[in-house]
């Protein structure tokens, strides 16, 4: 295997948002990387602040927000050799004109807002390729067809003459998607794009982007609050809380070797149908914190049954455990003493590990 | 044995049309039947659109159904309904939303809304017999009597969730509606919910209407279920049956959608297709053919022959 190629480089990102009842602080200190050709699952609660990480990619701005500090490094290739600039850093014109849509591009979570309903499949699709791959119309046309057969829209000459609300929901992401691969991006951005789908569909569309990231090689990065996704998509994945990463690793890392109690909780708090089925679910207590507050020592104290006195007053640095997995919790230092996880989470990854056993056997 | 137990809720055939014009109705529900007995769980599942919460709303009738009987408490609520029938059907059948925002008045004080059942049927209550009542089931759902006075904006998703639930117990109800009530919550919240909604019913009885489309959740909290698609009830049995021995295509590609949690399954996971047109199956001839006495599909004859095979 090749060098891996570093796309995406975030550093100690801050970012918060001024409201009426203080200060916001959405995302505190945050570092990611993402490689070509993989896909990085970022996964946490509403309000953990991976929407807000995701748009600082886009450029997408609110009026509101101060940015705290930090870099975004993004590289890629415009034709004249490799180029690595900070998104924080570059002009908003710079954004839309070079990058958005054409090295970077994002599918949202809902397909009804992020189409125009007054404007055809088609010309939405070709509007992109126009506007940054200077081509002509015809031949915007042909591509537009292509992709659109690509994600598994039959009769697309028939399809792009269609506006939005003529298609069902699964289709109209399918649309989606193909408008964000028109012009070749490096890097896709989806923000939940399953969540608003029905279960039947939702697996196909995630089948979709796994198998047109392949065939193009590009990075993804995939916010999700639904593990079961990322079990299928991701290659990496970010566990965030309160607007910071407490735990990263590969996919097997996470599901088989989780070490933060936060994630023990996120685990074991889903019924999982291939196991027995418990009398009761394990449960975080408490909600997520209010981060209009300062948050003193680990932000996940308050709900921690293992929580110990330094929680409260230091905050954890990222713990080594392997060279791709780190976690942030006092209880992997050495001097913490030693804490399993639930009983109901052991179970079921032994079942787990059986079922590998199985899965590899046929 | 469940089975010998006089149902709560029986829903025999029912029927919700709606006329959009004069050439086009849509039929919502149609001649759908399944009971639910007192204290259990029935969960009802489907995509959208396969009119899994116009069911639930037929049976505590916000409409007027097209067709059909519902029984419930030992009444015919399916006709026009008397003074008592009315007030016995809402004094004992409740309901909890999906978005426990929208569903609570954003200028009413907590207390007075989950007080509004008891302002309604028992208008002479005395401020403090209602104010202790208010607080007993605050307590009951895990809020502290001290948030009584405040306004929904000032609760997390979690907690208005269950100031929902507490608005549905005050009445005592012996059936609840929950019409996707955990959807928009998060996980580890959604498993707070759901564990409060079963240490309730262990504790009064209450039956509950679980409509949901995330399986898994669907499997830990029900006894029974019922496998909604295009306003028909295609498959309906015990859990356990249901999950280990679909019958219907559908219930079985249901089955095959839901995310496993571990990533080396999940990623060769293809779940199995569905497509009516393409089976040549038709809801409408069908009719329910009995697996075991819990357990029955809506098939034709060649049909339930094939898929039992």
């Amino acid at each position: 295997m090749s060098e891996k190629k570093q796309i995406l480089k975030i550093r100690d990102l801050s970012v918060s948002f001024h409201t009426a009842n203080g200060l916001v602080k959405a995302v505190r200190g945050l570092n990611m990387d993402v490689y070509r050709g993989e896909t990085v699952a970022v996964v946490g609660e509403s309000g953990s602040g991976k929407s807000v990480t995701v748009k600082e990619i886009m450029g997408i701005h609110a009026p509101n927000e101060s940015i705290g500090g930090g870099t975004i490094e993004f590289t890629y290739d415009d034709g004249g050799g490799e180029k690595t600039v900070d998104l924080l850093k570059i002009s908003p014109r710079t954004m839309q004109n070079h990058l958005k849509g054409k090295h970077i591009a994002m599918v949202f979570q809902d397909p009804m807002t992020s189409l125009d309903p007054t404007m055809t499949i088609g010309r939405q699709l070709m509007e992109g390729m126009l506007l940054h791959l200077h081509i002509g119309r015809e031949e915007a046309r042909k591509r537009a067809a292509e992709l659109l057969r690509m994600v598994g829209i039959s009769d697309p000459e028939k399809r792009m003459k269609s506006y939005p609300h003529q298609l069902s929901g699964g289709m109209r992401q399918r649309v989606v998607i193909a408008i964000a691969l028109s012009c070749d991006p490096d890097l896709l951005i989806c923000d939940e794009p399953t969540t608003a789908l029905d279960v039947t569909i939702q697996a196909r569309i995630l089948q979709l982007i796994m198998d047109l990231q392949k065939q193009f090689n590009i990075a993804v990065v995939f916010i999700t609050h639904n593990l079961g996704v990322v079990a299928k998509v991701a290659d990496y994945v970010n566990v965030m809380y309160a607007g910071k990463i407490i735990e990263t690793g590969r996919t097997e890392d996470i599901f088989f070797d989780p070490r933060h109690p936060y994630t023990w909780g996120l685990l074991s708090s889903i019924p999982d149908v291939s196991g027995d089925k418990a009398d009761r679910l394990y449960n975080i207590k408490g909600n997520p914190p209010n981060l209009l507050n300062e948050i003193k020592g680990d932000a996940f104290a308050p709900r921690n049954p293992f929580a110990m006195e330094i929680d409260f007053q230091e905050e954890p640095p990222m713990f080594k455990i392997s060279g791709h997995h780190q976690a942030a919790t006092w209880l992997l230092d050495p001097r913490a003493p030693k804490v399993e996880m639930p009983d109901q989470l052991r179970r079921r990854i032994e079942a787990m590990k059986k079922e590998d056993a199985a899965h590899a056997g046929n | 044995m469940p089975e010998t137990k006089m149902p709560l809720l029986s829903v025999r055939g029912l029927k919700q049309y709606f006329r959009v014009s004069k050439t086009f109705t849509v039929k919502a529900v149609d001649n759908i039947s399944f009971d639910i007995f007192p204290g259990e769980t029935y969960g009802l599942v489907g995509e959208s659109g396969s009119g899994k919460s116009t069911t639930g709303q037929a049976v505590i009738r916000l409409y007027r159904p097209t067709a059909g009987q519902i029984m419930f408490n030992g009444e015919d609520i399916s006709g026009s309904l008397s003074k008592e029938q009315n007030t016995m059907l809402r004094t004992n059948m409740q309901m909890v939303f999906q978005d426990p925002m929208a569903s609570l008045n954003p200028y009413k004080k907590i207390i007075d809304t989950i007080a509004m059942g008891l302002d309604a049927h028992f208008p002479h209550m005395p401020a403090k017999e209602r104010k202790e009542r208010v607080y007993a089931i605050m307590e009951k759902v895990g809020l502290s009597k001290s948030q009584a006075n405040r306004y929904p904006t000032q609760f997390s998703g979690g907690q208005r969730q269950r100031v929902g639930l507490a608005r549905a117990l005050i009445m005592n109800p012996r059936l609840i509606i929950a019409d996707e009530a955990i959807s928009a919550l998060d996980v580890s919240i959604q498993a707070q919910v759901v564990n409060l909604m079963k240490d309730i019913q262990k504790e009064t009885g209450t039956a509950y209407l679980f409509i949901a489309h995330d399986l898994s959740m669907v499997r830990y909290i029900s006894d029974h279920i019922g496998v909604m698609h295009l306003g028909h009830l295609v498959e309906t049995g015990r859990t356990e049956e249901i999950f280990e021995n679909p019958v219907h295509p559908y219930t079985r590609s249901l089955l095959s959608a839901i995310p496993r949690m571990n990533p080396h399954v999940e990623r060769d996971r293809r779940p199995v297709e569905y497509d009516p047109g393409a089976l040549h199956v038709s809801y409408t001839e069908g009719t329910l053919h009995d697996v075991t006495p819990t357990h029955s599909v809506l098939a034709t004859d060649p049909e339930f022959a094939e898929w039992t095979k």
